[in-house]
């Protein structure tokens, strides 16, 4: 069965803009608009977690680095589509 | 469901939300056409404030609100 929806990762803004414009004409005369805004502080990986190790141990974590910069985190959804970008201050 | 009355209550105390824990919270906003109703949530997965609107003045009001929101989230504050 083909997917109907598909994420299609980090957008520029501009594209972004179109999308989201385009969301909300479809959106007129039915359906909603879901637009998210988070700060964002650039992982790309998920915090990490200690597990118990086969020893009975926990192991060691090293926690990710400190952020150098935050962004903001912007997302949106209609219906079955979902766009996502980030926006830098600069 | 915390439903606020008035933008400036909400506005106040979703600011202490957000800088209380900048890095869980989240806004969402929820836009209805044919209801001409939008509907704002902010919640740090902890608490939940909820506020809606039809109004165009209120409209501006929030736009303005959460520009200065996201100048803080880019920025480098914790």
């Amino acid at each position: 069965m083909a997917q109907s929806s598909h994420n299609q990762g980090h957008l520029s803004n501009d594209v972004f803009m179109s999308e989201l414009t385009l969301m909300f004409h479809n959106a007129r005369t039915t359906g909603e608009v879901t637009t998210t805004i988070k700060r964002y502080d650039g992982r790309r990986k998920p915090h990490p977690k200690p597990r118990k190790l086969k020893n009975g141990k926990m192991s060691k974590v090293t926690p990710l680095p400190e952020p150098l910069e935050y962004s903001c985190l912007i997302r949106a959804r209609c219906k079955n589509k979902k766009i996502t970008t980030v926006d830098f201050e600069s | 469901m915390v439903l606020i009355e008035t933008f400036e209550e909400f506005a106040k105390a979703a600011e202490h939300v957000y800088l209380n824990a900048p890095m869980k919270t989240r806004f969402v906003m929820k836009y209805n056409h044919s209801n001409c109703c939008l509907r704002v949530k902010v919640t740090d997965d902890i608490s939940l404030l909820q506020y809606k609107t039809d109004s165009q003045q209120e409209l501006r009001k929030l736009e303005k609100w959460i520009s200065t929101l996201v100048k803080h989230m880019a920025s480098e504050e914790r």
